[in-house]
């Protein structure tokens, strides 16, 4: 090698080790969300399951927004309960664990119970349910056919699945009974620390528990009540009125002390088969559940139909886009504008991508209404896109600039959900709500969650636009919201949590029939649901 | 002159992003930003890497300290490992834990802690893109300049003057007893499906969380970490001025060390300078330097060196030094000196790929960017406690 080669080499190695050494390191970080993506998708890791529950074999969605029992079920009148803490919406099922390291009981069944909502306040955690959890576990015609305490549920087993176990989770403790209503050993109960899943461990270190080891199916009845200490198999009891002491929308005294069970589908039908003539509770059916792990099948819809779709949504965007354009130039050529058309110019701008026009015009109006909540989330996200093309270092500070504005909105718009429940908000006031929530979730699903960490912030922004749009019938915009819940909680690495908010997008896109009938947006965003759903395969 | 200037820079540059930027220009970040700066500064030009690097890491690590009970404290109300922590897969992984899981999980494809897999600062796969930057990089120069704990043993051996017991006649054997104990750790993880330093070991479950005593085990365990922190964290590092804990126990020291060949810095000797004067092997935290080291003009520290800089502050003869671990070969290929440095643009490249600023540039640049969060919401716990105390006091 002559001296200028040498030189070359030496130079270029110390030079390439000068970057690894500081341009490398430093972006290693910043783009650690992406390295962690890369890292994972080869590594595919997975918590050792003896740590964590065991083995999944089987989770069974229930519908959300059917906890009202037989059908008329309300909850009692008192501060303990939060609209959907006795909504069942996941049951999981995991296979029995022995030898397991650092639990209490090595030998266990873990069964996982999600709720719609959990505690209020997770300082002071409110444990307000009672859950009977019936167990057939040798699906032979032996047990009972009977609740476990008389006067509890009110209701009555299918004969073919008579229960061998019953578990009792009664606040925030449980046990767990033989067909004889005897004691066999005391569950773990363990809420999460937001309150919304019950983890209950069923001990199979007594020889009466360890059937369970070689069960080849376990039929299952889990029924949801709310608690309380000093009734009759621990459950509150129904009048026709809520009380603090009870609930209401009793109808009949054979009707269920039920207010959710596991079903999937509804279950309001199977609740309200007693019969008064013979005196005889509802009779309800069980869940089977194999108990050794077989792969779900997966839907699947043909590459045409997907094709079909995408082109569909094309076609209607070009004709959205269209009118947005004629609209934009119209409203571009006036010389003055209202204050409303000024709103309109900024959106029908940022819907066309021209972002410069919906800022400045987004400022302007700020400037004269600097507490206005729609103007300060639409500026909030406008900030926060400068970051998507700037350097790493310009990025952070506009999207931390976005949120003081979208943190603001949010602010400003708090307890609308709360008028909306009592019929007092007006229009606007939702509006703003959503404006102020649906911009702060779509930029903390956007931005990278280990810089930010605004995933979870984005889920629950997403939840409430969707319960708000659900009290406000608008179906279409609450499984949107419920979808991109969704995607935030995948971010959060709340895997089941996604899966739960997203299979409810899919069941209320399923409900919407006439897609031709709605306004030309709402077909749009609806298809792009419906699309993402079928190549998720949550929809046919 | 120009490169430690650039160097500062280019420091300020990183400290700026990842403190300030990132967590929010406040006064509490600025200052924290300020300290670090200033060490860097300190540092790159007085060339005394050891003394402000102790002063970063003890800082971290109390700060470090602070801020995660402090966090526990918000969200459990206890240091105790709560069931639905546990069961939830909420229990932070650090990278203790790397070590005795890689074979498991070679075996299970299952990581043996109960720990969140990605979307946190804590979980599993961010703590693997870390481990594996700095493995390869600084390799075992993380213990010296970027683990959360190590701090709490270099302030501990700096209380005393003197060392009042001298380990350095039993280098070799602290090294033998290191990688032993690693092995029996690695051993017992594979038979036991279980992280068993965690379990059993770990001492710095007295300033993180621990599990609650419920039963014989967990008081037996519960003794042992504590006792482990007394002697290994406190009462050893005072007697023996050494990181006895990160030298002795510490699994992610030990795999730190047999990978460190792969790292692109390295320790020399430089055996014809060198005096055998000893005071390299008397201060050396880790063990890593030892009788034989010298008189066998090996060259090199022995393999658990962790790049702390304390060696090559004190020798008097400047025998030791900094390098890139391919700086030989490189020189083999091309020819020593091949430089020119009476040339300015050749100087100020031979200055600016000095392995020594390099590297106290990257291995600096992870203290920083690991330390921000916690140090920072540490800060601002320890001074809201300190206000709330004195207005407490001034009623």
């Amino acid at each position: 090698m002559n001296k200028i080669v040498q030189r070359t080499v030496y130079v270029s190695v110390l030079l390439i080790t000068f970057v690894v050494c500081t341009a490398g390191i430093i972006s290693s970080f910043v783009f650690g969300d992406n390295l962690q993506k890369m890292l994972n998708s080869v590594l595919n890791i997975r918590i050792y399951e003896p740590y964590i529950g065991g083995k999944v074999i089987s989770t069974i969605f229930d519908p959300l927004h059917d906890d009202n029992g037989s059908g008329s079920a309300v909850y009692p009148a008192n501060s303990f309960y939060a609209e959907g803490n006795l909504d069942l919406v996941l049951y999981t099922i995991h296979e029995p664990v022995y030898h397991a390291p650092w639990q209490a009981v090595p030998e266990y069944w873990q069964l996982d119970l999600e709720f719609r909502t959990g505690f209020q306040d997770i300082h002071k955690p409110d444990y307000n349910k009672t859950i009977y959890m019936y167990i057939d576990a040798d699906n032979v015609h032996s047990g009972s056919v009977k609740t476990l305490f008389d006067h509890g549920e009110n209701i009555s087993f299918n004969e073919n699945n008579p229960w061998d176990y019953a578990l009792a989770v009664t606040g925030s403790e449980g046990f767990v009974y033989n067909a004889m209503a005897e004691k066999i050993d005391k569950l773990e109960v363990v809420y999460s620390a937001d309150g919304k899943k019950v983890i209950v461990r069923v001990p199979l270190t007594k020889k009466e528990m360890q059937k369970i080891y070689t069960a080849q199916i376990t039929n299952h009845y889990v029924l949801v009540c709310a608690y309380s200490p000093l009734d009759y198999a621990e459950v509150l009891p129904l009048e026709r009125r809520r009380s603090r002491t009870s609930g209401g929308g009793l109808t009949s005294s054979l009707m269920p002390k039920v207010y959710d069970m596991l079903y999937d589908g509804d279950h309001r039908t199977m609740l309200s088969s007693w019969n008064e003539e013979t005196m005889e509770p509802a009779q309800i059916i069980s869940t089977a559940v194999n108990m050794k792990y077989t792969k779900a099948a997966v839907l699947s819809v043909s590459k045409e139909a997907i094709t079909k779709l995408q082109e569909q949504i094309l076609e209607l965007q070009k004709e959205h886009n269209e009118i947005q354009q004629q609209r934009y130039d119209d409203l571009k050529s006036r010389e003055t504008l209202s204050e409303e058309e000024q709103t309109e110019l900024a959106l029908t701008a940022l819907g066309l991508g021209d972002k410069e026009t919906a800022e400045a015009t987004f400022t302007a109006l700020l400037k004269r209404h600097s507490d206005n909540p729609t103007y300060l989330a639409y500026k909030g996200s406008l900030e926060s896109m400068k970051g998507a093309n700037a350097s790493v270092v310009a990025a952070v500070e506009a999207v931390n600039k976005g949120y003081t504005y979208l943190d603001r909105a949010v602010l400003l718009t708090e307890g609308t959900i709360e008028k909306v429940k009592n019929g007092s908000a007006s229009e606007e006031e939702v509006n703003a709500r959503f404006n102020a929530l649906l911009n702060r979730g779509g930029n903390s699903q956007s931005v990278p969650n280990s810089v930010f960490i605004k995933a979870a912030q984005g889920a629950l922004d997403y939840l409430e636009a969707a319960e708000i749009a659900r009290l406000t019938n608008n179906n279409i915009l609450a499984a949107g919201c419920y979808y991109d819940a969704g995607v935030c909680f995948h971010l959060d690495d709340k895997n089941n949590d996604a899966l739960v908010w997203k299979r409810e997008a899919s069941r209320l896109v399923k409900m919407t029939s006439d897609v031709s009938a709605l306004p030309l947006e709402e077909q749009i965003s609806l298809l792009t649901l419906k699309l993402k759903l079928i190549q998720e395969g949550l929809l046919d | 002159m120009a490169v430690k200037v650039l160097l500062s820079a280019l420091m300020a540059f990183v400290i700026y992003f990842f403190t300030i930027s990132m967590h929010g220009a406040n006064i509490i970040t600025w200052i924290y930003g300020a300290f670090l700066l200033y060490l860097f500064i300190s540092m790159i030009f007085t060339g005394n890497i050891n003394k402000y690097r102790r002063i970063f890491q003890f800082v971290f690590a109390v700060l470090f300290t602070i801020s995660f009970i402090g966090n526990l404290y918000d969200e459990r109300g206890s240091m105790a490992i709560t069931q639905n922590a546990l069961f939830e897969s909420e229990i932070p992984f650090c990278h203790l834990v790397i070590p005795v899981s890689i074979i498991p999980y070679a075996l299970t494809k299952t990581i043996i802690f109960p720990a969140r897999i990605t979307g946190h600062y804590a979980a599993i796969v961010s703590m693997l893109v870390i481990w594996l930057t700095a493995a390869l990089t600084i390799g075992r120069g993380w213990c010296s300049w970027a683990c959360f704990y190590g701090g709490l043993e270099d302030g501990f051996s700096g209380i005393a003057k003197k060392q009042k017991i001298k380990l350095l006649p039993k280098s070799k054997e602290i090294r033998y007893f290191h990688f032993a104990f690693f092995s029996f750790l690695i051993l017992m993880g594979v038979a036991f499906l279980s992280s068993i330093f965690c379990e059993w070991f770990c001492p710095f479950k007295l300033i993180t969380e621990f599990t609650p005593i419920v039963d014989i085990p967990s008081l037996i365990a519960t003794f042992i970490f504590m006792s482990v922190f007394l002697i290994f964290i406190v009462i050893l590092p005072i007697l023996t001025k050494k990181r006895t804990q990160c030298s002795m126990l510490c699994p992610f020291g030990a795999m730190q060390s047999l990978l460190d060949p792969v790292s692109i810095y390295r320790v020399a000797i430089d055996t014809d300078k060198c005096t055998s004067c000893m005071q390299c092997a008397s201060v050396c935290p880790f063990n890593a330097i030892d009788i034989d080291t010298i008189t066998q003009k090996k060259g090199r520290p022995e393999i658990t060196c962790a790049k702390c800089g304390a060696c090559i502050d004190v020798c008097p003869q400047k025998a030791i030094k900094i390098e890139f671990s391919f700086s030989k070969a490189l020189a083999k290929k091309c020819g020593p000196n091949i430089l020119n440095p009476d040339s300015k643009l050749q100087k100020f490249f031979i200055d600016l790929l000095n392995p020594k600023y390099v590297f106290m540039f990257s291995a600096f640049t992870f203290g920083v960017v690991i330390s921000s969060m916690l140090s920072t919401d540490g800060m601002r716990r320890l001074i809201s406690g300190l206000l709330s105390a004195l207005q407490l006091g001034g009623n």
